[in-house]
């Protein structure tokens, strides 16, 4: 397990291509936000998103079940949470899936494709690209200031 | 991840305590599944104590509504937290499931009351 580094302002952590890793991810988004006093509803926005897309790639993106597969840094600038989220594994844009027809009932509607929108939804600026062999997706969403005690 | 089961006018009440995430969604399928294979097709969820879902707990109500709904049963979800039900709202599952206030709501609903 590598130690999760704090590197001029940015906060880093790697990860295994391992379901098991997801508690991590979540315990270390809780410490980012705490430290950077994110509100709370904010931080579990960006664990449900961030748990989605690194689920992707560690169960499609055909990563080496090896250490330091999935990388993600995140920082606080003014009003806004940037997240680079990167793996080592094929050329996957999970932007390219469809989204999920919403007008279709229950049993109409696939499963699949469900993730995806719901990060659509939770993150407005997602960007991807794909450098050096790994797949890059860089993240932003808006955290509302806290008002603090009136 | 704890489930809890009662049975309250022919309706099955499901409390799930605790996360329902890429961990523990696997055997909160199995278990739910197995329940509506039995016959158990009025489900009632009580998530008052359901601290955080993400998709793949979502994924896992979706399914078990669909195998509810093709078995002619219903199935209702009661007291989500607010963090748990704006999730709900960004998925667009507001519109597809029953959603009540109250178990006893979620239990009346089930029942056909």
């Amino acid at each position: 397990m590598r130690e999760d580094e704090v590197n001029s302002g940015q906060s880093i952590l790697t990860l295994d291509s391992d379901i098991a890793e997801l508690r991590r991810l979540g315990e270390f988004i809780d410490g980012f936000c705490d430290l950077e006093g994110v509100p709370r509803e904010i931080c579990y926005q960006l664990k449900v998103a961030l748990e989605e897309l690194v689920i992707n790639a560690i169960m499609y993106g055909g990563c080496d079940p090896g250490p330091g597969a999935i990388q993600l840094s995140i920082r606080k600038e003014g009003d806004e949470v940037s997240v680079v989220l990167s793996d080592s594994g094929v050329d996957f844009n999970p932007l390219d899936v469809p989204s999920p027809d919403l007008a279709k009932g229950l049993l109409d509607r696939p499963v699949g494709g469900l993730g995806i929108h719901l990060v659509r939804q939770l993150i407005p600026s997602i960007r991807y690209e794909r450098r050096g062999g790994r797949n890059y997706l860089y993240l932003t969403k808006p955290v509302k200031p806290d008002l603090g005690p009136e | 991840m704890e489930i809890r089961e009662e049975e309250r006018e022919g309706v099955k009440i499901i409390g799930l305590r605790g996360r329902l995430d890429a961990v523990t969604s696997p055997a909160v399928e199995q278990r739910l599944l197995a329940l509506v294979a039995q016959g158990e097709v009025r489900v009632a969820f009580d998530l008052s104590g359901l601290s955080y879902i993400s998709s793949l707990g979502l994924r896992v109500l979706m399914v078990v509504a669909k195998q509810v709904q093709t078995g002619g049963g219903k199935l209702a979800l009661a007291t989500l937290t607010d963090s748990v039900r704006e999730i709900f709202n960004l998925a667009g599952f507001t519109q597809l499931f029953t959603v009540c206030q109250t178990v006893d709501e979620a239990v009346a609903y089930c029942a056909g009351r």
